[in-house]
């Protein structure tokens, strides 16, 4: 349905180097499907948005809809935007003020000529499947966030467009409206079957939403799979850190042994895991561990030996979540983040713990992840700025 | 859409660039076309005007070059002696205007004085009346035989008394500052309006005392903003024509506008090479206060004032004093509003003479009914309205697109655009006047004497402005309104037509009435353009009170300066007048 092949852009900035902003990116979408882009700021995620939209011409690589070529740059040939067919929802939802709810809508079918009739029973029946046909003769800037939301979606989806392109389209409505519009996009996307490109900073949303996510960094794509895949077996370090609040334990190698089975080790713990990656005995690796993998039990017998996979430490502080706790532990030379479910907490500040890592736990080379976030991120691996805002 | 059959075969070199140079232009194509016609309707006569300085004979194009215009002007000691007037008169009027401004804008903003609304009040009015009507208007006040003022003086220190002699450069200079006064005023006021209390409120509880705190906090705040007006009202000085053409001609006191003038319309042989010259020196010192200007304004935005937090400036209490301030916020009014009052009356008597009761049984109305029924008035007047509408609309679409690429195809050559529509800037009016003269009086397309020539003067004259307006109006305009119209299948036509306009019909519908006011007040714009078959009212006006005609011509001054003021309460219900500083001007 959508093939983007090789994509390149620069963006010129005021100092000597160019910033490619995008760096090779290319990526398949099959038809129906809901594929998300998925990125911090700068990633490069819009930009792509934006040039299969016609909306920025990239320098070189090709972008076909539906077996028709829209941008090749080989042969600069570009189909402007308004030759794509496409729908699309901006961040700011760019709802035209000077129109009613109606004539928003109608926009896109009457700049293709279509007829009186058709036009008004397409809205309607656009309009009654976002649930605000009652709206319909407002002006556009008598909305709330939210209906203005459901405005820029249906106005994208009223000409029936071979693509449909989102922008951020959540990120300026409160937490509360955003989960509840999650559910909405995605019972429109499945009701509909139109081929979905969404782009998102946020995981918890990509996690939720897509048939498959392209994790993209630094103008590149880092892995490309489905929710599950990404969240379980994340191809690097980065991946690991930008899902869900990972814990990333800075260890050394000890051995690793075939099908990926190795054990590391902090300190004078020593931890299994699965290599991911080639790594030699002695190198720096890191562990990344979920933390509602992670198990906490009070450390009623210090003097004794500790088994393999559990580290000794001593609970730093707590964050209570509702329905679980998160625990900071300091353990061996590393700081752990236990998430531990569950109403009743059961550790104090200043307790002694015992934590249990999973043996499947994915060793990550320190050195080969160059993707990595740049040198301040790297000097705190643990902190994740994404997490934190989950949390 | 392309077919899948063309991407089979990979394109030649030449193929490719050639559609890479399609494609560039397809992009660029709006601000190409209009950076075409911008350079078409700039270039020529600010050109034609510096490269004639250059040229001996009346034909511009097939003279030989020279340089003894110059040597010719600045051999006579009489140029050195405009420029020295130009700089007198500029220097002196900016600074007693931004003077007067500045004091009564604090007393306006700052304090609880009384009738502050009243000096608003006033100040649009001002705004909306023609110079040349204000100019007459002191005559009318000052003028050595009949004026009014001298009159009482005659009356009650007898009449061997010292009269005033508004022909000189000190009353020019105080006339042209009564007139910049109006819009430095709005250009300084939210100045002292927005200026955070709580610096000052950090000086009181540091105990310094209320003078100590206006001459160390307040007044260093609003400093950035007086310096500014202070160059703008300096450029504006530079540019006059109707002060020193009305009241430096008789004492022989030329500046550099009037000296162009008088080359071309009194010379029993119009000489344009010394007029190009006196013109290229007044651009030249033109150039100069607006870099100054401009430098002066970049550096301003170092002292952010503005925090954009809510807050009400702290209102100084003047207690028992308060009545003392009525004196400014009465007399300022006053100058502003005298010579209009005194054009009204004159419009009324058939043979003019001072206000007095006795006078009051020859009012008529038949200076009107002789005004509407002299030769050419009605022509002058159907001839104003329609080149001024025609201007609004041909500045505001130019500066529409032109702001448009300048805004959503940024690249060195919409940058280029943009300068070349702020070019005029430093063609003051007399000059494009003069210039537009010369491109066209020779020009094989017969425009000249025409009322085509006048508007393409105006249109040429507003460009700046109509670019302003729309870059500030379309900034405010998120661009992914358009993109969202672009990806909806609207093509560009489309866009601009039921997006970009109808978004910007608020700024379109200001600067459209700001244009047309400011053409109805235009005198040197049109001085050289202007000919007895070919009048708008300030010319009409100008020749009339050239006869020594004065019933008619005040009669005249007041049948145009009505509808401006409509006009202009019409723009100021529309933007809120705070806004209109920015384009005060003249």
């Amino acid at each position: 349905m959508l093939r983007v092949t090789d994509l390149e852009k620069r963006f010129a900035t005021r100092d000597s180097d160019d910033v490619k902003a995008l760096d090779g990116v290319s990526f398949e979408v099959p038809e129906g499907s809901l594929f998300t882009l998925l990125g911090a700021s700068g990633s490069g995620k819009t930009t792509t948005l934006r040039s299969v939209a016609g909306l920025e011409r990239p320098e070189s690589g090709s972008i076909e809809i539906d077996d028709v070529v829209v941008f090749d740059g080989a042969r600069a040939h570009f189909v402007p935007p308004n030759k794509r067919d496409l729908g699309m929802v901006f961040q700011s939802y760019a709802i035209w003020p000077h129109m009613t709810v109606f004539e928003n809508v109608a926009f896109p079918l009457k700049v293709k000529r279509k007829g009186r009739a058709e036009i008004r029973e397409s809205v309607e029946r656009t309009l009654t499947l976002m649930n605000m046909e009652h709206l319909a003769k407002r002006p556009a800037t008598l909305l709330s966030g939210g209906q203005q939301q459901r405005l820029a979606l249906a106005r994208a989806i009223v000409g029936s467009p071979r693509l449909l392109l989102l922008d951020e389209p959540l990120s300026n409505l409160d937490a509360k409206l955003r989960e509840r519009m999650r559910f909405e996009l995605k019972r429109l996307q499945v009701e509909t079957g139109l081929t979905t490109i969404y782009v998102t900073h946020d995981q918890m949303e990509a996690l939720a939403l897509s048939d498959e996510i392209a994790l993209m960094h630094d103008g590149r794509i880092v892995q490309q799979a489905t929710p599950a895949e990404i969240y379980h077996s994340p191809a690097t370090a980065y991946v690991a850190d930008f899902i869900g609040s990972t814990n990333l334990l800075q260890g050394t190698l000890v051995d690793a042994k075939e099908a990926g089975a190795c054990t590391v080790s902090f300190g004078a713990s020593v931890v299994h895991g699965v290599l991911a990656g080639s790594a030699n005995a002695g190198d720096a690796v890191a562990l990344a561990v979920r933390p509602e993998a992670i198990a906490l039990e009070p450390d009623r017998n210090g003097a004794a030996e500790l088994e393999p996979g559990t580290l000794r430490g001593v609970v730093r502080s707590s964050v209570f979540l509702g329905e679980s706790t998160d625990f900071l532990v300091a353990a061996a030379d590393v700081e752990v983040r236990a998430r531990i479910s569950g109403t009743s907490p059961g550790f104090a500040i200043g307790d002694g713990v015992r934590v249990t890592l999973p043996r499947t736990g994915l060793v990550f080379p320190r050195e080969s992840t160059e993707d990595r976030p740049a040198a301040p991120a790297a000097e705190e691996p643990t902190t994740d700025p994404i997490a934190e805002a989950v949390l | 859409m392309s077919s899948i059959a063309n991407s089979t075969l990979p394109p030649g070199p030449v193929e490719l660039l050639a559609r890479r140079a399609q494609a560039a232009a397809r992009r660029n194509g709006t601000t190409i076309v209009v950076g075409l016609a911008l350079a078409a309707l700039v270039v020529p006569p600010i050109f034609t005007v510096v490269y004639s300085s250059f040229v001996s004979g009346s034909d511009v194009w097939h003279g030989t070059r020279t340089v003894s215009h110059y040597r010719h002007v600045f051999g006579q000691g009489t140029s050195l002696e405009a420029i020295k007037n130009t700089f007198i008169f500029a220097a002196g009027s900016a600074l007693l205007a931004v003077a007067i401004a500045s004091i009564v804008a604090f007393f306006v903003e700052r304090t609880n004085a009384p009738l502050r609304r009243f000096v608003y009040f006033t100040v649009i009015v001002a705004l909306g009346v023609p110079i040349l009507v204000e100019t007459m208007g002191w005559v009318l006040l000052l003028g050595p035989n009949n004026g009014l003022i001298n009159s009482w003086i005659r009356d009650i220190f007898g009449f061997n008394a010292a009269q005033i002699n508004i022909y000189s450069m000190f009353w020019m200079v105080f006339i042209q500052a009564t007139i910049t006064f109006p819009a430095v005023f709005l250009l300084v006021a939210p100045a002292f309006r927005l200026a955070d209390p709580s610096l000052e409120q950090a000086a009181a509880v540091s105990g310094a005392s209320q003078v100590r705190i206006l001459r160390t906090v307040t007044f260093p705040l609003v400093r950035p903003s007086l310096v500014a007006a202070l160059l703008l009202s300096f450029i504006v000085g530079i540019e006059s024509f109707e002060v020193p053409a009305l009241l430096g001609t008789p004492s022989h006191i030329k500046v550099l506008s009037t000296a162009i003038y008088f080359e071309i319309s009194n010379a029993v042989e119009p000489d344009f090479g010394a007029a190009a010259v006196y013109a290229t020196l007044l651009m030249v010192l033109t150039i100069v206060g607006l870099w100054a200007y401009q430098r002066a304004t970049a550096r301003a935005h170092r002292f952010v004032t503005v925090t954009g937090k809510g807050f009400r400036p702290q209102t100084i209490q003047l207690g028992k004093y308060r009545w003392l301030t009525a004196l400014i916020t009465v007399l300022v009014p006053l100058l502003i509003l005298a010579p209009i009052l005194i054009l009204f009356w004159a419009s009324f008597l058939q043979y003019y003479a001072p206000p007095s009761r006795g006078e009051l049984k020859f009012m008529s109305l038949s200076n009107y009914h002789a005004v509407l029924h002299a030769p050419g008035f009605t022509d002058a007047l159907k001839n104003t309205f329609i080149l001024g509408a025609g201007a609004a609309v041909l500045v505001m679409g130019l500066g529409l697109v032109a702001a448009w690429g300048v805004l959503r195809r940024p690249s060195s050559l919409s940058r280029g655009v943009d300068y070349l529509g702020s070019l005029p800037l430093v063609v003051p009016g007399v000059v494009l006047s003069l210039a537009v003269v010369r491109v066209f009086i020779n020009f094989p397309i017969g425009i000249y004497d025409t009322t085509w020539i006048i508007l393409l003067a105006l249109v040429i004259h507003y460009l700046p402005w109509g670019l302003r307006f729309n870059h500030a109006g379309l900034i405010t305009q998120h661009r992914e309104l358009e993109e969202a119209a672009d990806v909806s299948g609207a093509n560009r036509l489309a866009v601009f037509l039921r997006i970009v306009v109808p978004l910007m019909r608020p700024t379109l519908v200001a600067g459209g009435l700001f244009v047309f006011m400011a053409t109805l007040r235009q005198l040197a714009l049109v001085i050289f353009l202007a000919g007895p078959n070919l009048n708008v009212v300030s010319s009409w006006i100008w020749a009339i009170w050239n006869n020594a005609n004065l019933a008619q011509a005040s009669t005249a001054a007041m049948i145009v300066t009505v509808p401006v003021l409509i006009v202009a309460a019409i723009f100021y219900k529309v933007t809120g007048a705070g806004e209109s500083a920015t384009f005060g001007g003249r």
